[in-house]
This record gives C-alpha cells, sequence and structure tokens, in this order.
C-alpha cells in the first residue's frame, strides 16, 4: 500500500486517474481477457524460407558494397571540396579589387611643387651646392671669384 | 534452497543471454556479417509474424521483412543499446508497416466500444463463452486471424507485441512510442474485440 501510494505521488497522478489505471490492470487479466491471449499466442508460427534468406543476404552484401563506396568517396571528396574551398578564398584574397572609385581633388601644382623639393633634395645629397637648377644664390657669397681661387672669407663663409 | 538455486541459475542465464546478445551486437556495429546473420536467426521469423499481420499480404509481408534487416544492417551503428535489439527491430517494423499501410489505405472495420478509461466498464460477458471448453482448432485459429485482421492498426500492434511476442507493457511503449495507459487500454479494446469475433463464431457454430 505505501508503495502504491509513493508510486502515485511519483507520477502525479489524480486519485480518479489512479483508479482507472488500477482498474484496467484488474480488467486485463479477467479470464476472458486472458483466455484471448491465449488464442493469440497459439496461433502457428510463421517461417521464411531459405530462398527469402538468400535474397536478403544478396542484399545485405550489396547494401554492405554501397557503404563501402560511399565512405571511399567521401574520404576522397571531403578534402578535396576543403582544398579547393581554402583555393578559391586564397584567390579571392590575393587578387581583391585594389582600387577605390572615390574621385581624388586635383592636386597638380601642388604635387609638382612637392616631386621638385624631393628631386633638390635628392640632388642636393648627390651633388651639393653648384648643380642645382633651382638653387637659391645666398647673399653671404654674392659674387663669387671669376678666377676659381677661394679666398679666406669663401672658406670662412662655408 | 534449491528454490534459490533455481533462481540463481535462471538470472545467470539471462545475464549469459544478455552478455551474448551485448557481443553480437557489438560486432554487427562493426558490420560483421556472421554477427548479424545470427541476429537474423534469431529474429527473422517473430518479425516475419509481426509484419505479415500488420501489411495486406504475404509477399508484401517478406519484403518488409526483408527491408526491416537491411534498414538495421545500414544503420547498426546508430544503435545506441537505450533499448533492447528486439524493441529497436519491432520499432523499425511497425513504422515500415505503418508507411506501407497509409500508401495502401486500408480501411479495416472497428467495433467501437466504451474506453474504460472514461469510467464506464465494458460488459463483454458471453453466456456462450466458456474459456475451459473451446478448442483450439484451425478453424478457431482461422477466425482468430480474421479477427486480427479486421482490427485497427493500433490495436493490433499491442495486441501481437503483448501477448504473441511477450512484450512487457513499458517495452511496448517504448517499442510504438506511446504511454504505459494507452498501451493497456489498447490491448484491453483488442481483446475485446477479438473475443467478440469468436463469440460470433461460436454463436454460429451453435
Amino acid at each position: 500500500m505505501w508503495y502504491l501510494v509513493t508510486w502515485r505521488r511519483e507520477h502525479k497522478m489524480k486519485s480518479s486517474e489512479f483508479s482507472k489505471f488500477e482498474q484496467l490492470d484488474d480488467q486485463l487479466n479477467t479470464p476472458s481477457q486472458l483466455q484471448v491471449s491465449q488464442f493469440v499466442k497459439a496461433m502457428p508460427e510463421d517461417t521464411l524460407s531459405m530462398a527469402w534468406r538468400s535474397s536478403l543476404n544478396e542484399k545485405l552484401i550489396e547494401a554492405s558494397n554501397q557503404k563501402r563506396r560511399k565512405q571511399k568517396l567521401a574520404w576522397i571528396l571531403r578534402p578535396a571540396m576543403g582544398l579547393g574551398l581554402a583555393f578559391a578564398l586564397a584567390i579571392f584574397v590575393v587578387f581583391q579589387p585594389m582600387g577605390s572609385h572615390t574621385v581624388m581633388p586635383d592636386r597638380g601644382l601642388e604635387a609638382a611643387i612637392l616631386t621638385d623639393h624631393h628631386n633638390s633634395v635628392l640632388q642636393n645629397e648627390v651633388s651639393t651646392a653648384g648643380l642645382n637648377a633651382n638653387e637659391v644664390v645666398s647673399e653671404a657669397n654674392p659674387e663669387e671669384p671669376e678666377d676659381g681661387i677661394w679666398n679666406d672669407a669663401d672658406v670662412q663663409g662655408l | 534452497m534449491g528454490i534459490c538455486v533455481g533462481v540463481v541459475r535462471g538470472n545467470l542465464r539471462e545475464s549469459r543471454d544478455q552478455a551474448s546478445e551485448a557481443a553480437i551486437v557489438e560486432r554487427c556495429r562493426r558490420q560483421d556479417f556472421e554477427a548479424f546473420g545470427q541476429l537474423v536467426d534469431a529474429y527473422q521469423n517473430r518479425v516475419f509474424g509481426f509484419v505479415r499481420r500488420m501489411v495486406p499480404n504475404a509477399e508484401e509481408a517478406a519484403d518488409t521483412t526483408q527491408e526491416v534487416f537491411i534498414r538495421a544492417f545500414q544503420n547498426f551503428e546508430r544503435f545506441d543499446g537505450r533499448c533492447s535489439v528486439r524493441t529497436w527491430l519491432f520499432r523499425i517494423a511497425y513504422h515500415l508497416c505503418v508507411d506501407k499501410a497509409r500508401k495502401n489505405v486500408r480501411a479495416p472495420q472497428e467495433i467501437a466500444l466504451y474506453d474504460p478509461a472514461d469510467g464506464e466498464v465494458v460488459d463483454v460477458a458471453d453466456s456462450r463463452w466458456q474459456p475451459e471448453q473451446i478448442a483450439i482448432d484451425d478453424e478457431l485459429m482461422e477466425v482468430v486471424e480474421q479477427g486480427i485482421a479486421s482490427m485497427s492498426e493500433k490495436l493490433r500492434s499491442v495486441l501481437l507485441l503483448h501477448d504473441r511476442e511477450d512484450m512487457a507493457y513499458e517495452e511496448i511503449a517504448q517499442t510504438l512510442s506511446l504511454p504505459v495507459g494507452t498501451v493497456k487500454s489498447r490491448l484491453f479494446l483488442a481483446r475485446a474485440h477479438l473475443q467478440d469475433v469468436v463469440s460470433r463464431y461460436l454463436e454460429a457454430g451453435a
């Protein structure tokens, strides 16, 4: 009795449901119900032929071969698909279009001045004073000696 | 003492059977043909007996039974062992039979009885029903087969699994994905229907 009460609590059954459950168990065990179950049990056993079994064996072998073929195909295809995807991604990253569609403002004059300055700096580094086309003549030495001989004032001016 | 020994031996036999079935199942998971063959040997007739009474004709039943075992073989690695192999095979068989029945659109005659779950008691007592005097002969078996064929697949499946396959209520509930209470009520209705069919046969004979 204690077990039944505990089971009912565990299954949260209403008292009406629980009594129906018990009633059903009783009804299933009546002599007439049990007799019918004996009739069902007494039905002859069904047997299958050897031909059926041979046919089943053939189909099982075919199913097994099919499965093996699919597994082999998957074994080859999966890495190939992975490599293909990686390759496509790499192509996309490498050959991604670089240019932008924004229109730059016209900076022709600015660019020319910058280029000129850049060039003059380079020429200075290479050839120092005297050979630049854009060189500004310093007021400290307005005149160079015509004969090219340097005096003390010229050296000190350096 | 003798009873205790008998119980222990019975338990050992059961545990040996379970252990050997577990070993076979493990080999089947690895697509071992020989192991699967043993499984087929053990269950082919029982599955066929169930399927034969669930589908219209014997040829279709034989094909369906083959399909049960082919599906089981193909999907054995998915069998997780939470239920027994028997439950699993009959579940596959049941679902295949239901699919075929839907295709065939079979409409069996159903005899309506009050559902005992509603609280009303079904009175199927018959004065001609004297169980100890009914002889089980071929003709009666034929009547029983017809009675089973005339009930719906819902009642038929429960009746066959319980009374023919000796499955417990919980196992049937697991096989058919039903509550245990529904299994019991369907079993009661199936037996009551069969009893009615046999009573009419006896009445006609008398």
